[in-house]
């Protein structure tokens, strides 16, 4: 359509003068009135008008109207920026409408910014953006899913295995070591906590990503973490158009952990066995060290129960998603709609995990008069979400040799335990009721074994995982209203007053009823009710201005908001419920005092903020903003924080010595250098509070006494403010070739000062740590985005878009201390240390095993001495001694690795031929640890064929010289061995689509029908040196929930691999 | 015209500015000054004998927590515990054989545990003193003017309770840590890197001074057994006792002696003529427990772990609701330490102490059954009257006056007089007529005084601090790897030999390391390490 119009323009241009250029033509002068319109039919003040080949010319004014006098048989050239320009011929007095076709152009394209809008072309910071082409083919329950590898400098991670749970997303890397790096996300102008998670990606206009301080600056003291600006789709004046959308798809894993079977894993200690046999240094008594457990577990499954169990593929389901939307937009020039509805159901591929949505949206905007406009929007959604009671890594644990559920076979043989009389088969397994049992069977080697008492084939109180799942549920569901309004009046032509008035409104109920004997015998039947509700209002006033004279294009911003949040969370635990049916409270035997609490909080901020722009002729850029933030996150006196930020923009190609590098089509250098802020920390972070420590006093059993204790772990710091980053940017846009060929590239450099963190004190002082200001980290990268049409013309078409980003972070200062050890779970160390990446593994570094007593005998010869007290272990992990003085002690431990990426990566390709749409997302990350913590549990290591292959098994059979043996030795998780490449490379998602040919689609009555397949994650490359089944896997709750621990794996879910089906109608 | 324009032009930016300007004053304050509305700050509170009593209240609630790792510091360490199952895969199994056999180092997980929860609990102490205005100076522990408003009588009561729980928790830290940090009031974390360690002597002068004014500042009524609503606050007779046991510890025998006696006489506590009552749940703070850490069932947060923790794993609900950990795992020696022979009078306390499940033993002397998992009623007892009379027997020395105090301890549990027949396998009290079986030396009294107190205390976190207190610590746990080797130790792989087992016990071990983050987080001051860590 567009390009019909382009052509036409240009025919008519040159036939115009062709036409009336023929010289002595007579020539009179007449008066031409019209007005300029944009295609949705708004009028266009400030386009200009000049007559061709002369200085004559003029500007519409506010209503869009101009008057000009010229001769016939001239040319009338109408510009306006962001459009196509227009002639029109001239041959008598008249009264004509002019309208402007908007130009595909991206350079023209407007950019959202944080409080309005600006020409891509006058952007001096790092903003990217993505327009939504086909976010909502990507078969996700979240809208930050669909984002990976688009954007340049935004990396989204999938941590968890349930669906619809919230991915971690990072802008320009680790900005932060505060307790919270999460950008702050923007929806239609309102700040809101989960905008990823609630926002259908059908309705998103675009995305904006302010990445550079200076952009984000205007956002203040929650920018440091980049911005992350949702626009989501508005009406336009036209007929009303009906869109259906619906598709379905269902998942398979990936890939799954080599776990052996009890017979593969007993037939290898066997083997192992007999190659200790042979070896004359192993002792006798360590020659076949295969014990009575595993060998009665053996026999479980080999003689009694007959089938061994793939408790990996237990945890899985067939899981489907799908999805139905339907939209309607339209309006008038003076009132707009845009409606919109959607439900989708996601499952995951991990049984009792589901995702229900629905969505609605409606937006409408108008104008009451020509001064005065208004927008509504009213967007409510419901998620539901079952969320699993056991995680994947407690499948994969479990041995083989119990089934799920009992046999014939298998409940007749515990029977001989009066304690398991009751069980019958088809009942859940539990490993308990295998215990206590004499066992006697065949060995793998032929031999007969009896076991000379009870035995245990596996010590675990806990129950077998599916009968965990089936007898727990935990249901959330969320009710998100968000909605406002706001009007705007135009005090002058140039003046808008902006008045809007918000609010966000969540209601989250997470209700968990666990059924009678779910987790362990005895259990009783609970049920825990949290509920949370949040509120938040939203209130902004903005004065914007803005003139252009001649050459000179000024605007201003002035503005006041304030914001409030308040908090309520309410917990509920009743047990002892006289049947597991019903879960009503009121029918509870018993209330719990210590978890049944309510919470209430607020949080409040209020801002001012003002910010000019000013252009020349599009060419020399200057930017300012100014944000003031107070908030009550600080002590008084520390409340208010101010956020400057400065940027400039020089728009080389269209200087005049440029005019003929006609390959250039657009070059333009940004820097831009600001300050942001960031304030997340806990509500009164600068107070020591006291918490319930009741006790019991008097007689007998006593009764509860109210008590009140200091005890929080986080010691408080009255004198601690904002977090603040300083960023500097620099940018270059480049376009060739009619911007066939698209480059940007960004350099910035930030230093956060007045790090806002939980720093280490000393735990006598009854606290390990305290909220403190202190402490300044560098980040420094850069980006590159590259847009390129490789193939354009009307039948095929191919486009590929390539993003890269590498984020270099240094810790600078630490409050004067050299560093900081930061411990996990299993006292694995995170070291924060000056100089260095803000997190680095620390521990020892490994050398091999020590493969015999001879080669350990030979070390202690020569010397070498260790405090470790099972160090000098044949098959076990063998040191390196960094500080040379022959003792292996805590001082040799050393940085190991960190969990940063070098750099990631991500190209699109979409290819288009006839009615054929192609898609393929590829994404990678490169250069990263983690540390899998599967190595250190027993359960999960035992098994899997990765850290069992090539073993260590005696001094003759050393294996490969550096797996160690299981048990033997120091402790895996402190060292190196537990590092690991996190380094993917994935085609995330390919999209093959067909639209039905306009004559089809004509013949049934509508204007369009498109189908499509989608794949995701149809190929996944991991690092080598990876033992894990998922690389993006991370454990972020309890302890690793501090920023300053990172790359922590455990028990990770397999990934999975959508194909999905769907259709597309436009009516 | 022109003019008018441009003067409402200005009257709108005008009434914009002051629009927002009037907005931004009335509003601003209100928005960001706000108080927690949850939970009140500690600069709010202490301020009358009600809030001052409350946040002592919760003092005593910080006893609880040292308790979950309390006894894997100290009875696991010794003869009559140990972690049960030979190459156990869980994790916490690894940590209870590294305390089991001495082979833990500075960044023993449980060795922190214990560490931060007790002095969590010293600063909430800490707070309450210094509201109260109590000090310690020059090895003087003062009361003064504090910020709390109330009466005398209430002040000394309080101030003499926490006092009590502050020595309690540090008496524990020294004996288990050697030189440990001495913090007498709150220290914000500026102040605590120039904090080092404390020379053991000096820790003990603030034990013994803060339990000399607790003491005096107590009330010195007698026990009584009437309905009492503030049963389990710390007495001037706990006090005492505690007292007792600090200068049993530090060789002052002489000076325990007289406490010991005013106790015995005055205090009105005394045995429990069944040894099974001192621990039923239907009895507790009966005459004979002076102090004791107290739990409540019945879903308040406040019951007690050790059912669940000591009963046996996987053993379903047949012995707790909801399953036990098998922690705690009793030895096989001190199974056979009871005497239960097949016929005549058998030793009470140890089907009181522990039980069997599956030919596997544990501890029951804290089961009683739950609801709900981790929510036992039981008590934990600190200071019991056969503890007083124990160490008076202790104090005493050898002496016939001391055999007999060993005596009545045994006659409660059953032992009946010796006259004839095999003292070693009967169950009998000590001859004093010149029998076989006589005490007659100083080194075979010591010997059954700690082998009384291993029976009577068996699991109440006493035998760790005995063997150390009587310097018999590295003999007998030796002896005790060396008795269980065959049973149990010698299952462990990859295998070790006895040898390589006992020579990780040395005298240094018996200390446990400083928790290396306290090590870690100074980067100010270097603290030193125990030796051998």
């Amino acid at each position: 359509m567009n390009s019909k119009f382009y052509l036409r323009g240009i025919f008519l241009i040159v036939f115009s003068c062709f036409l009336f250029s023929i010289p002595g033509f007579t020539q009179t002068r007449v008066k031409i009135q019209g007005v300029v319109k944009s295609a949705s039919g708004e009028t266009l003040p400030g386009a200009s008008v000049t007559v061709k080949d002369s200085k004559q010319g003029t500007v519409t004014d506010n209503k869009g109207e101009f008057t000009i006098n010229a001769e016939i048989g001239k040319l009338l050239l109408i510009n306006y920026m962001g459009y196509k320009p227009q002639a029109y011929a001239i041959k008598s007095n008249a009264t004509v409408t002019i309208t402007l076709q908007e130009t595909e152009n991206t350079m023209n394209e407007l950019v959202v910014i944080g409080y309005g809008t600006q020409k891509k072309s006058s952007v001096t910071g790092a903003v990217s953006k993505l327009k939504n082409e086909n976010l909502d083919e990507i078969p996700t329950s979240r809208l930050d899913n669909a984002l990976i590898g688009k954007i340049a400098g935004v990396t989204i991670q999938n941590v968890s295995s349930e669906v619809g749970a919230e991915p971690v997303v990072r802008v320009r890397g680790f900005s932060s070591i505060s307790a919270n790096s999460d950008p702050l996300v923007v929806v239609d102008g309102y700040p809101v906590p989960d905008g990823l998670s609630f926002v259908n990606p059908q309705d998103v206009e675009s995305i904006e990503v302010l990445k550079d301080a200076a952009s984000g600056a205007i956002y203040g003291s929650r920018a440091a973490n980049g911005v992350i600006l949702i626009t989501t789709k508005s009406g336009v004046s036209d007929k009303p158009r009906y869109n259906f959308k619906s598709y379905y798809g269902f998942k398979k894993p990936c890939t799954l952990n080599p776990i052996m079977s009890i017979t593969e894993y007993t037939k290898m200690l066997f083997n192992e066995a007999a190659l200790r046999q042979n070896d004359p240094t192993v002792p006798a008594a360590n020659k076949n060290i295969i014990t009575g457990p595993e060998r009665a577990a053996y026999i479980i499954e080999d003689q009694i129960s007959g089938i061994p169990t793939d408790w990996q593929q237990e945890a899985l389901q067939d899981a489907s998603i799908a999805n139905i939307q339907l939209s309607i937009s339209g309006g008038k020039k003076d009132l707009r709609y845009y409606i919109s509805a959607s439900g989708q159901k996601d499952q995951a591929i991990l049984k009792y995990s589901d995702n229900e949505r629905l969505n609605v949206k409606a937006k409408i905007d108008g104008a009451l008069s020509k001064k005065v406009n208004f927008s509504f929007n009213f967007n409510p959604s419901y998620i539901k979400t079952q969320r699993p009671a056991v995680n994947f890594t407690d499948y994969f644990r479990f041995g083989s040799f119990l089934p799920v559920y009992h046999n014939e076979f298998t409940a007749a043989y515990i029977h001989q335990n009066s304690q398991w009389a009751n069980i019958l088969p088809g009942d859940f397994v539990q490993a308990r009721h295998f215990n206590g049992l004499q066992y006697s069977g065949t060995m793998p080697d032929g031999s007969i074994w009896s076991s000379t008492g009870p035995v245990e084939p596996f010590a675990t109180s806990n129950n077998t995982p599916l009968s965990i799942a089936a007898r727990e549920n935990a249901n959330q569901q969320t009710y998100r209203m968000l909605g406002g309004g706001d009007i705007s009046i135009k005090f002058l032509p140039n003046l808008t007053f902006k008045s809007s008035l918000g609010g966000y409104f969540t209601q989250q109920e997470n209700t968990t009823f666990t059924k009678t004997g779910a987790r362990k015998d005895g259990d009783i039947n609970q049920a825990v009710i949290y509920t949370k509700n949040y509120m938040d209002l939203l209130f902004e006033n903005t004065l914007n201005y803005n003139v252009t004279k001649g050459n000179h294009n000024l605007t201003g911003l002035l503005g006041f908001t304030t914001q409030q949040t308040m908090i309520k969370e309410s917990n509920m635990v009743g047990r002892n419920f006289p049947t597991d049916e019903f879960e009503t409270l009121n029918q509870a035997a018993q209330i719990d005092q210590a978890l049944t609490r309510t919470l209430k909080d607020r949080v409040g901020l209020i801002s001012y903020l003002g910010r000019i722009t000013y252009d020349y002729k599009s060419k020399y850029l200057l930017g300012l903003s100014y944000r003031m933030d107070g908030s009550s996150y600080f002590d008084v006196g520390k409340k208010y924080g101010s956020f400057p930020a400065i940027s400039a923009g020089w728009g080389i190609a269209k200087e005049d010595f440029m005019k003929n590098v006609t390959w250039i089509s657009n070059m333009k250098l940004r820097a831009s250098y600001g300050a942001t802020g960031n304030n997340k920390i806990p509500s009164f972070s600068f107070q020591n509070l006291l918490y319930p420590g009741n006790y019991s006093f008097g007689t007998g059993n006593g009764d509860v006494n109210l008590g009140l204790s200091p005890n929080a772990d986080v010691l408080a710091n009255p004198n601690i403010t904002w977090e603040r980053t300083f960023e500097f940017n620099a940018g270059l846009d480049l376009g060739f070739m009619d911007d066939r060929f698209g480059l940007t590239l960004e350099y910035y450099n930030s230093i956060t000062d007045k790090l806002l963190y939980k720093r280490s004190t000393q735990s006598f002082s009854g606290s390990f740590e305290y909220f403190d200001n202190s402490g300044k980290i560098k980040n420094q990268g850069v980006e590159i985005e590259l847009t390129s049409h490789n193939i354009k013309n009307k039948a095929f078409q191919w486009t590929t878009a390539l993003n890269f980003s590498a984020n270099r972070n240094k810790l600078l200062e630490l409050g004067g201390e050299p560093f900081q050890y930061n411990y996990g779970e299993r006292n694995e160390v995170y070291a924060a240390i000056v100089g260095k990446p803000a997190i680095q593994f620390f521990g020892y570094k490994t050398n091999g095993v020590w493969t015999s007593q001879a080669q350990i005998d030979e070390a202690k010869a020569g010397g070498q001495t260790s405090t470790l007290a099972k160090y000098f272990a044949p098959g076990g992990l063998r040191f390196v001694d960094m500080n040379g003085d022959n003792i292996i002690d805590m001082n040799d431990r050393t940085t190991i690795g960190d969990p940063f990426p070098d750099f990631t990566w991500g190209i699109n390709n979409s290819f288009k031929y006839k009615g054929f749409d192609l898609n393929i997302l590829i994404q990678g990350v490169q250069g990263l640890s983690i540390i899998n913590g599967d190595a250190n549990y027993n359960e999960t290591r035992r098994y899997n064929e990765n850290f069992t292959k090539n073993r260590w098994v005696s001094a003759a059979n050393p294996g490969d010289g550096k797996t160690p043996y299981y048990t033997n030795g120091e402790n895996w998780m402190l060292s190196d061995y537990v590092i690991e490449d996190g380094s993917y490379a994935a085609i995330r998602n390919v999209i093959l689509g067909y639209s039905l040919p306009a004559g089809i689609t004509k013949k049934i009555g509508v204007k369009g029908i498109r189908v499509y397949g989608s794949a995701d994650n149809v190929l996944y490359l991991m690092g080598k040196s990876y033992r894990g089944i998922n690389p993006e896997a991370r454990v972020l709750s309890s302890l690793y929930s501090s920023p300053l621990i990172d790359g922590y794996q455990r028990g990770a879910f397999p990934i999975a691999r959508t194909y999905t089906f769907g259709i597309d109608v436009n009516f | 015209m022109r003019q008018l324009k441009f003067n409402q032009m200005k009257s709108f930016r005008y009434l914009a500015t002051g629009l927002l300007l009037s907005i931004s004053i009335t509003a601003c304050n209100k928005i960001i000054d706000i108080d927690p509305i949850s939970n009140i700050g500690v600069n709010a509170f202490y301020r009358n004998y009600e809030e001052t009593k409350a946040a002592l209240t919760g003092s005593y609630n910080g006893m609880q927590k040292p308790l979950e790792y309390e006894w894997m510091l100290t009875d696991l360490r010794t003869d009559i515990s140990k972690q049960g199952v030979a190459n156990s895969s869980t994790p916490i199994n690894f940590e209870f054989n590294e305390l089991d056999m001495f082979t833990l180092n500075s960044a023993h997980d449980k060795v922190y545990q214990y560490w931060i929860s007790t002095y969590k609990n010293i600063r909430s102490i800490n707070y309450v003193l210094k509201s109260l205005g109590v000090s310690y100076t020059g090895g003087q522990t003062t009361v003064g003017e504090g910020t709390a408003k109330m009466f005398p009588q209430q002040k000394n009561q309080l101030a003499g309770e926490a006092l009590f729980l502050r020595a309690y928790h540090y008496f524990n830290l020294v004996r288990l840590y050697g030189d440990v940090f001495l913090i007498t009031e709150p220290v914000d974390p500026e102040q605590s890197k120039k904090i080092t360690r404390t020379p053991l002597a000096e820790c003990y002068q603030l034990i013994v001074a803060d339990l000399l004014a607790a003491k005096d500042l107590l009330s010195q009524s007698p026990y009584v057994s009437t309905s009492n609503a503030e049963a389990g606050r710390a007495t001037s007779w706990a006090a005492k006792a505690l007292l007792a046991k600090v200068y049993l510890t530090t060789n002052r025998a002489s000076s325990a002696l007289p406490l010991l006696d005013d106790v015995i006489s005055n205090s009105g506590h005394g045995m429990l003529p069944s040894f099974t009552d001192v621990f039923s749940i239907n009895n507790e703070m009966n005459k004979e427990i002076l102090f004791a850490v107290r739990f409540k069932a019945g879903g308040f947060g406040l019951g007690n772990f050790m059912a669940n923790t000591f009963a046996p794993s996987s053993s379903g609900s047949l012995i707790v609701n909801g399953d036990g950990n098998g922690y705690n795992f009793p030895t096989n020696d001190l199974d056979l330490t009871y005497k239960t022979p097949a016929t005549g009078s058998t030793d009470a306390r140890k089907n009181v102490t522990m039980g069997k499940y599956n030919s596997k033993l544990y501890v029951k002397k804290f089961l009683s059954q739950v609801l709900v998992k981790l929510d036992a009623e039981n008590d934990f007892t600190v200071i019991r009257f056969s503890d007083v009379l124990l160490m008076k027997a202790e104090a005493l020395g050898f002496s016939s006056a001391s055999v007999n105090l060993i005596n009545d301890v045994r006659s409660r549990a059953g032992a009946t007089d010796y006259v004839s027949g095999d003292f070693n396998t009967g169950f009998y009290k000590y001859p004093t007529d010149g029998s076989v079986n006589e005490i007659n030396t100083a080194d075979k009294f010591l010997t059954a005084l700690l082998n009384e107190r291993k029976l009577e205390f068996a699991f109440e976190n006493q035998r760790f601090f005995d063997l150390v207190r009587t310097g018999q610590a590295i003999t007998l746990i030796k002896n005790h790897f060396s008795v269980e080797f065959d049973s149990h130790y010698k299952a462990y792989r990859p295998a070790f030999t006895l040898a390589e087992l006992q020579s990780h016990l040395t005298t240094e071990k018996l200390l446990l390391p400083i928790p290396q983050r306290e090590l870690d987080a100074n980067d100010q001051i270097k603290i030193v390490q125990n030796p051998g860590y």
